[in-house]
This record gives structure tokens, C-alpha cells and sequence, in this order.
């Protein structure tokens, strides 16, 4: 009776595919492609020479490039889990106050409306350590009559890069989870303090359990953008100094645009996309798994 | 003390606690800040002073005036930045939002083969690292020759901006009841009629605070825009202030000014969108 | 105003069939109730008569045209939700008046026509409010509202009152009768309850996985139930229902208790055959505190056990043990019971029902 019609959905997701194709899946295909090349920008020919996965081998035999890979581990897991938790505590700071909870939640929100490239600035500004914010105060507080190193020693600048990573997106978390927090049914706990529980086991087996779905839902959103890290880390230290700060992102864009080698640099990426990818999968089937077993039970 | 009179004083000590861990939290948040906007408004001599002096002495838009004059007086050219910044965001949003609300649509309207598949992949396609994907479309770029261009900028925004943007509609569309569609459909819509009559009217601030999230998104970014522009012609705001670095010394004052300058659009709209957005990001989740 | 007509209507999700091939005739300005437990198939049928499920095999008609892959704005029908469905950015003047403005009636035409809604419903008052300031049995009012000014052939009504309370649930169910009254259109209705289902229609459809059990009147699916689930589902409180095996002209019960085979099915079964007995509380009564048929033909007298007694004021309930389980029975002039008394109850068998325990179907005659 009626011909055949492509699927309305099909044709509705459509140009976000067409879209998406475009701009991010074919240049991915190309740069998995040089992956395999010596390509350089300087040397165009160079990109139709196959080396098979010598990129791969030489990233995979070198300590540099284990070490910022694994400092982007340390810092994202650190960082993950430290925005995790001051969320929670800055939600439930926010959740029992009795005033002003709208003006505390706009405030709340500040952080995420900061550029990271700003967000880079403003800490490198506050961890200088001649001009820097946190010295003076240091030093007039009395607690140290030196300045301190902030973003020359590795130790210490993996702390301030720490410090702005977790001031630009514990707001996300915190968010959420005032989010899950007010839309908590009120009985439960009642009923649990009722029963006998303390706060810490109210909080631990009927709150939590409730805003778990809500965490893993900023998890997921965060990790969509854990590469925004980038931009502070290249802005604070940009790896520096002396490669003590960097991370997979920096010394893929140093070797890409500084040493112009870019089929070793499409090969580091693809390490980063990975890591990229692991840390939303993962989130993502949390996410869904706290989901049903929320709906099963509320 | 009786046991009462102890869990009183117990509960007054909690509250003041209390008072002071949300004002402690509030200052780290607002400090940096208000550190910057202070900063831009002092010269340049306080900021650098050792011992520092705390309290202002004396305050200018001199930062301002010198940033806005133009290059060639000490200024950079901020209005262009701001220019490119805005069409290119405003520009990539309005597609992004068009092309998200189909997508949107479709993910709370119908069931579908691998919806679940789909979904995500559309997600991971936003984890790409923004320094990973600048490699290969830089490249193409400077083969099609949109290098430092608004519409290269436009197209890698709409790309990144999507995904996120159907998470969001997703949201929103599933908050209004589909019987209000299928009523307007008995009261003698079209499936179309029935979208834009009901669907959309109900569904817009939160499509609108989408929206706006997608625009801080272009806004902010900074990865992409640092290696797909290169001059005034499309340069952004975010890369406009690497302008303020010098080798090395950075020209601290001009640099707050113009934070300001980027941050004030984004703060402005944080508080029309906060509502909204907050409730899109979780009517998915719960309710799935 | 029209007919409604399905041939062989069946909806199946890929292998899995959800209303199996039903035929139903709807006369014109007839009220139909599909009642049936939630998963029978009701509203998945209403909804194919709308037109917002696509069916998968059968016939619609209405008015005697076919319908079947018509949209639902093309088949001049209305349809009132189980949530209202009212549209929540529209004052309730625009809601009434939405379906004239898609149809681009002129605006005299749709304030005259609102305002003869309105003026059924007692909505005067409401016109420039938002859905979220009225109460629920406003909301309901307004959605009546929406589906009269339509004017359509058909009303489709989708468990419209169970969001209600109980009170406003029965003076609701009042003003849809009386509504139906006064419009005169043809209406089906979809509901759970079967109170409403036998107040309200003038038949009454029994659905149950996917099948019509029986068509009939309120009082042909009272007094006739042609199945052991109709028998069951109709009628408050329940009849009730045992197995029994027939026995030289008696019902064997599992526990060994016997009552006399009913006359009226002597016919029809034979020793061995394996039979459900039902009897409604109305037959079952405390010896001289029923319903007196008269010259009862066949009331059998039984010494019983009262367990438990719930008194409504005009009558009692009086729960008996008979076979291993509660018998209900009512009480019509109340005595005062308590549990233990052995009570002298009669059970007029003259309206007793069997039915095949195997099929399920009625064994009358």
C-alpha cells in the first residue's frame, strides 16, 4: 500500500551523523592512517610513506611518553575523585542551609562558566611565586618567609594544577548532586531515623544509594570533557619545566606543532582518545546500572 | 546537664559549624574571581609591589581604556576577538540547537534498532580529546583552505556542540507528557503541527538553556581554536589572550582586564540557565 | 454520528500478539465500555480506533468508511485521557478552542462554540485559567470540554476517572452519563472497574489477553455470564467460585461437603465431569435476612460457620466456611453475627452458575 520510507528517527538523527562524520570520524580515519606514516607537515610526501606500526613501537618503548601517560592517569583518577567528594560535601553544605539557597546554588555554579583557558590564567596568576595570591598570604600569615616554588618544582605544580582542575569542575558534581539531593523523597530517611539510624547511617544507606544515579551522571558529563585539562595544564605549565608536568595532551600537541611530527603525534592521540573513551564507557554503564537499580526501587 | 539541654547545645554547635564550612566554601569559590577583577583595576606597580599591599590604594579603568584603544597603544585587538568570538558562537550554536533538536526528538520520541548503541556513540564522539582532533583537521583544513576561517571554527563547534545538545533536548522532550502530543494529534494536528504547537512551547526554555550551554561551550573553548586560527580574522577570545604573554613575562593587568571582559557574557547567562539545565541533565537519568 | 466497526483488529508487537483478531460492532449513539484487568488489551484497542497505534492485521471502520491508515485529525473522533492531557502553556479557553484554531474556524464560530462547552460543563468560570490552577475534577471537566467541542463522531475515552478520588469518581461518572445524554454521540469507554463499565454503558465488552470473553448488557453479563472470568470480574463482591466434580447428581467439593446438582444444568453434565459452581452473594443468605425470590423452586438449607462479618449498615456481609474457604454471603436485614456462630444459611440454587472447569466456558444450556 504505502512505498518504503526511511525510518523517522533515522532521518531525524541524520545530520547530527552527516555532521559528526564529517568533522570528527573521517579526520579520525586520517589521522589513524597517519598514525602509520613518518608524516611531518614540513615534508608533505612523507605522508604517503608506510611505516606500519613503528609510531606505535617507539611511543610504546618510551619512558617519556609512559610517564605523562601515567601522570594523566594520577591526575584524572586524583582529581576525578577529590571533585566527587567536595561536590558532595558542598551539596550537602548547600542542602542544609535554612537561607539563601538560590543565590548559594548561582554562586555555586560560577566555576563552570569560567573558559579552563581562564581558569589556567587565574591560577597561574595566584601560584606566581613572586606575585602570586597564595604566597603573599603565606608569607603575611607568617606560616613561610621564602616563596614557594609553586609551578617550578614537579611536585608542586601537579598540586596547583590539581588545585585548578578541582576548583573549575567541582561545580558540576556539586550541582548534580544537590540536584539528586532535593529531589529525594522525604519519607525514606524519616522513616530510617525513625527506625534508629544515626546521621552517618541514614546518609550511608538510604541518602546515598538515592543520589549515586545523580554522581554518575556528572561523572559521565565530566568525563565527556577531561581533556579540557588541556588548556589549564598548557596555560599554568604547559608541561614544563623540564617535561615535569606533562601529560599525554601536552606532548601531543608539542610533538605535533612543536616538532611538526605528526604521525607520531596521531599515534600518542589515539592513546589519549583511548583513555578518553575507557573513562566515559566506564562511567556511562555505571550510570546505567545505578539507573535501573534506582527504578527498581523507588 | 540532662540529656536534652546536651543534645541542644550539641545541635547549636553543628549550626554554627555549619555557617562557617559554607562561608569558607563560598570564598575559595568567588576568591580567584574577585582577585582578578580587583587586579584589573589597579596599576600595575601594586600588583608587582613585595611586600604586597593588600588594600587597594587607588583604582582605574586605565586597563580598560588601554585594551580597547586599539593595537599600536599598548591595546590588542580586543574588539575583534570579541567579534569573531561572538558570531562564531552564536552561529554554531543556532545550527548545533537545530541539529540537536532532531537528534533530541527522535532519542525521546521513538524506539528504535540499537537505540542505547547509538547513544553512546554519539557521546564518544565528544570525548575526543580536543588536541587529538586538531591534528587531522588541521590538516584538511589547510587542504580545503578554512584555515583561520569563521566557518572551519562554525563546523568544529557544531560537531563538538551536538552530541551534549541531544543529551540535553533528550532530556527536556522526555518531560513533556507524550499524551499532550498525541491530544493535539486527536485534536486534528498534523504529527509536525502537533510538535510546534505543543511540544516545542513546552520544551523551549529548556531548549533555550541548551542552547545556552552549547554557546559557552564555543565560548570557552580554547584547544581547536589555538590551532585551526591564526589571525584576526577568525582568532577567539580564549586565544586572544595568549596575546598578553610575552616569552616571558606576562602583562598581568591587561590580562585580568580582559578575563573580565570573557567572563562577564558567561556569567550573565549562568543564572538564566541554571534551572533549566540542571533539571535536562537529570530527567534522562532517573527516569531513563 | 457514526458506527464503529472492527473485523478481525489484531495487534501484535513483532512476534508477540497483544489483541488477538477481535470483532466488534458499535451502534450508532451506543455507549460501549471495554472493561477488562490492566495487560487485556483495552486501551491498546482504543487507541487503534484513534488511530495513534498502527494496527497490525483487521479492519477499522467508523460512519462505514475505513479508517485503518488514516491519521488520527482524519478520523473525526475525540479522546479523553486517562492524565487529561491538557496543554499546559494554553488557558482553558485555548485548550477547548485548539482543535477549531488547527482547523482554522473563524473566531465567532469558536467562541460560540466554546462557550456552548463551557456552558455544558459549568467551565464559565475556568475559561482564563492555566491547567496547574484548577483541581483535578476541573481538569477532567476541562477535557471533557475539549472532546465535545470537537463535535466528533465518535468519543474515545481512555480510564478517564481513575485519577479522581473515590467521591468525585462517582459524581463525575454522574455528569458523563447525563453528558451522554445531551450529545447523543456514539462513545466508547475504556476502564478497569466494572463499576463504572456497568453504570455507565449501555454495553458492556469483557476483555482479557488480547480476547472479548462476552458482549453483552450490564444485565446479560451479570445474570448470563458466559465465562468463569466474566462470572468473576463483574459483580461486587465477587461470586463466588468453586471446583467441584459432579457426582449422581450432586457437587462434590474437595472437602467431601456436597450441595445438590441445580436443576437447570441437569442436562448438560454428567457423573465425573469436572465443574466450577458459582453462586453471588445476593443467593447466599442467613436464612430469613435475604432476598426472598418467592416461591423459591430450589433453595438448598446448609448449617455454616460465620468467620468474619463487615457490616455496611444497610446490609451485612457474612463470610461462612464452606469446602476449606470463605463463602460470601449478604446479609439484607441485619442481625447482629459474630465469628463462630453457626448460622443456618440458604443457597438458592436457581441462580447458581456452572461452568467447565477445563474450558472455562458456561455449561448452561
Amino acid at each position: 500500500m504505502k512505498g518504503w520510507r526511511p525510518s523517522p528517527p533515522l532521518l531525524l538523527l541524520l545530520p547530527a551523523v552527516i555532521v559528526l562524520a564529517a568533522v570528527v570520524m573521517v579526520p579520525l580515519l586520517l589521522s589513524l592512517y597517519s598514525s602509520f606514516t613518518p608524516f611531518r607537515l614540513t615534508r608533505p610526501e612523507t605522508f604517503w610513506v608506510f611505516i606500519g606500526a613503528r609510531n606505535y613501537v617507539t611511543i610504546l618503548t618510551s619512558r617519556d611518553f609512559w610517564i605523562a601517560f601515567a601522570r594523566t592517569v594520577v591526575l584524572l583518577t586524583v582529581a576525578l575523585n577529590l571533585e566527587m567528594l567536595i561536590g558532595l560535601g558542598l551539596a550537602l553544605l548547600v542542602e542544609k542551609a535554612s537561607r539563601g539557597q538560590r543565590v548559594l546554588r548561582t554562586i555555586m555554579m560560577f566555576p563552570m562558566m569560567f573558559s579552563p583557558i581562564l581558569v589556567g590564567f587565574q591560577f597561574k596568576f595566584m601560584f606566581n611565586d613572586n606575585i602570586g595570591l597564595v604566597n603573599n598570604a603565606l608569607q603575611a600569615l607568617g606560616l613561610t618567609d621564602r616563596a614557594i616554588p609553586w609551578l617550578i618544582d614537579g611536585n608542586l605544580a601537579f598540586i596547583a594544577i590539581l588545585t585548578a582542575e578541582i576548583w573549575s569542575s567541582t561545580s558540576v558534581f556539586a550541582i548534580l548532586i544537590l540536584a539528586g539531593l532535593l529531589a529525594m523523597p522525604r519519607e525514606p530517611v524519616e522513616a530510617a531515623r525513625v527506625d534508629g539510624c544515626t546521621p552517618w547511617q541514614t546518609f550511608r544507606y538510604v541518602t546515598w544509594p538515592f543520589i549515586m544515579p545523580f554522581a554518575f551522571i556528572a561523572m559521565t558529563i565530566r568525563s565527556l570533557d577531561v581533556a579540557r585539562a588541556y588548556d589549564i595544564v598548557k596555560i599554568m605549565t604547559d608541561g614544563g619545566p623540564a617535561g615535569r608536568t606533562e601529560l599525554v595532551w601536552t606532548l601531543v600537541a608539542r610533538t605535533a606543532y612543536g616538532d611538526a611530527r605528526m604521525g607520531m603525534a596521531n599515534a600518542m592521540a589515539y592513546f589519549s582518545i583511548l583513555l578518553s573513551i575507557l573513562f566515559t564507557v566506564y562511567f556511562y554503564r555505571k550510570l546505567a546500572a545505578a539507573r535501573t537499580q534506582i527504578a527498581a526501587e523507588w | 546537664m540532662d540529656q536534652n539541654s546536651l543534645h541542644r547545645a550539641g545541635n547549636k554547635a553543628l549550626r554554627i559549624v555549619h555557617g562557617i564550612g559554607l562561608f569558607l566554601a563560598m570564598l575559595v569559590i568567588c576568591l580567584p574571581g574577585i582577585w582578578i577583577v580587583l587586579s584589573s583595576l589597579r596599576p600595575t606597580v601594586e600588583i608587582m609591589a613585595k611586600p604586597p599591599v593588600w588594600i587597594p590604594q587607588q583604582l582605574s579603568l586605565d586597563a580598560y581604556v588601554a585594551m580597547f584603544s586599539g593595537v599600536g597603544k599598548g591595546g590588542i585587538p580586543v574588539l575583534d576577538y570579541f567579534r569573531n568570538s561572538l558570531i562564531i558562537s552564536v552561529t554554531s550554536t543556532l545550527i548545533a540547537i537545530a541539529i540537536g533538536m532532531a537528534g533530541g526528538y527522535a532519542f525521546a520520541r521513538y524506539r528504535f534498532h540499537a537505540k542505547s548503541a547509538m547513544f553512546l556513540g554519539l557521546m564518544l564522539t565528544r570525548t575526543v580529546p580536543g588536541i587529538a582532533l586538531s591534528l587531522p583537521l588541521f590538516f584538511v583544513f589547510a587542504r580545503l583552505g578554512i584555515i583561520d576561517t569563521h566557518f572551519g571554527l562554525i563546523l568544529v563547534y557544531v560537531a563538538l556542540n551536538v552530541p551534549f545538545t541531544i543529551w540535553l533536548i533528550d532530556g527536556f522532550f522526555r518531560q513533556v507528557p507524550k499524551d499532550l502530543a498525541e491530544a493535539a494529534q486527536i485534536d486534528g494536528c498534523t504529527r509536525w503541527q502537533a510538535f510546534w504547537q505543543v511540544e516545542f512551547p513546552l520544551a523551549g526554555p529548556g531548549i533555550a538553556s541548551a542552547g545556552i550551554f552549547a554557546f559557552l561551550t564555543s565560548w570557552n573553548e580554547f584547544a581547536l581554536a589555538s590551532q585551526l586560527t591564526r589571525s584576526i580574522n577568525s582568532k577567539t577570545l580564549p586565544v586572544g589572550l595568549l596575546d598578553y604573554t610575552a616569552e616571558f613575562t606576562i602583562d598581568w593587568r591587561g590580562m585580568c582586564a580582559l578575563a573580565v571582559v570573557m567572563v562577564i557574557p558567561a556569567l550573565t547567562l549562568t543564572f538564566i540557565v541554571q534551572k533549566h539545565l540542571v533539571g535536562g541533565l537529570t530527567s534522562g537519568a532517573v527516569k531513563g | 454520528m457514526a458506527t464503529v466497526s472492527l473485523k478481525n483488529l489484531t495487534k501484535s508487537y513483532g512476534p508477540v500478539a497483544v489483541v488477538h483478531g477481535i470483532d466488534l460492532e458499535v451502534a450508532d449513539r451506543e455507549f460501549i465500555a471495554l472493561v477488562g484487568p490492566s495487560g487485556c488489551g483495552k486501551s491498546t484497542t482504543l487507541r487503534m480506533i484513534a488511530g495513534l497505534e498502527a494496527i497490525s492485521d483487521g479492519v477499522i471502520e467508523i460512519g462505514g468508511r475505513m479508517v485503518n491508515d488514516l491519521p488520527p485529525r482524519s478520523r473525526n473522533i475525540s479522546m479523553v485521557f486517562q492524565s487529561y492531557a491538557l496543554y499546559p502553556h494554553m488557558t482553558v479557553r485555548e485548550n477547548l478552542g485548539f482543535s477549531l484554531k488547527i482547523a482554522g474556524a473563524a473566531k465567532e464560530e469558536m467562541d460560540r462554540r466554546v462557550a456552548e462547552a463551557s456552558g455544558i460543563l459549568g467551565l464559565d468560570q475556568l475559561l482564563d485559567r492555566r491547567p496547574s490552577q484548577l483541581s483535578g475534577g476541573q481538569r477532567q471537566r476541562v477535557a471533557m470540554g475539549r472532546a465535545i467541542v470537537r463535535d466528533p463522531d465518535v468519543f474515545l475515552f481512555d480510564e478517564p476517572l481513575s485519577n479522581l478520588d473515590a467521591k468525585l469518581r462517582t459524581q463525575m461518572r454522574t455528569e458523563i452519563k447525563k453528558l451522554h445524554a445531551k450529545v447523543k454521540s456514539t462513545v466508547i469507554y475504556v476502564t478497569h472497574d466494572q463499576v463504572e463499565a456497568m453504570t455507565l454503558a449501555d454495553r458492556i465488552v469483557i476483555m482479557r489477553d488480547g480476547f472479548i470473553e462476552q458482549v453483552g448488557t450490564p444485565d446479560e453479563v451479570f445474570r448470563r455470564p458466559q465465562t468463569r472470568f466474566v462470572a468473576g470480574f463483574i459483580g461486587s463482591p465477587p461470586m463466588n467460585l468453586h471446583e467441584a466434580v459432579v457426582d449422581d447428581g450432586q457437587l462434590l467439593f474437595a472437602s467431601g461437603e456436597k450441595l445438590p446438582l441445580p436443576s437447570q444444568f441437569k442436562a448438560n453434565v454428567e457423573t465425573g465431569d469436572k465443574v466450577v459452581f458459582g453462586l453471588r452473594p445476593d443467593d447466599i443468605y442467613p436464612t430469613g435476612h435475604g432476598i426472598s425470590s418467592g416461591e423459591d423452586v430450589d433453595v438448598h438449607q446448609v448449617e455454616l460457620p460465620v468467620t468474619v462479618t463487615e457490616p455496611l449498615g444497610n446490609e451485612t456481609l457474612v463470610f461462612a466456611e464452606f469446602n476449606g474457604s470463605d463463602w460470601v454471603s449478604r446479609m439484607l436485614n441485619p442481625k447482629p453475627l459474630k465469628a463462630g456462630d453457626r448460622v443456618k444459611m440458604s443457597l438458592d440454587l436457581s441462580q447458581a452458575h456452572l461452568f467447565s472447569a477445563e474450558t472455562g466456558k458456561t455449561l448452561r444450556g
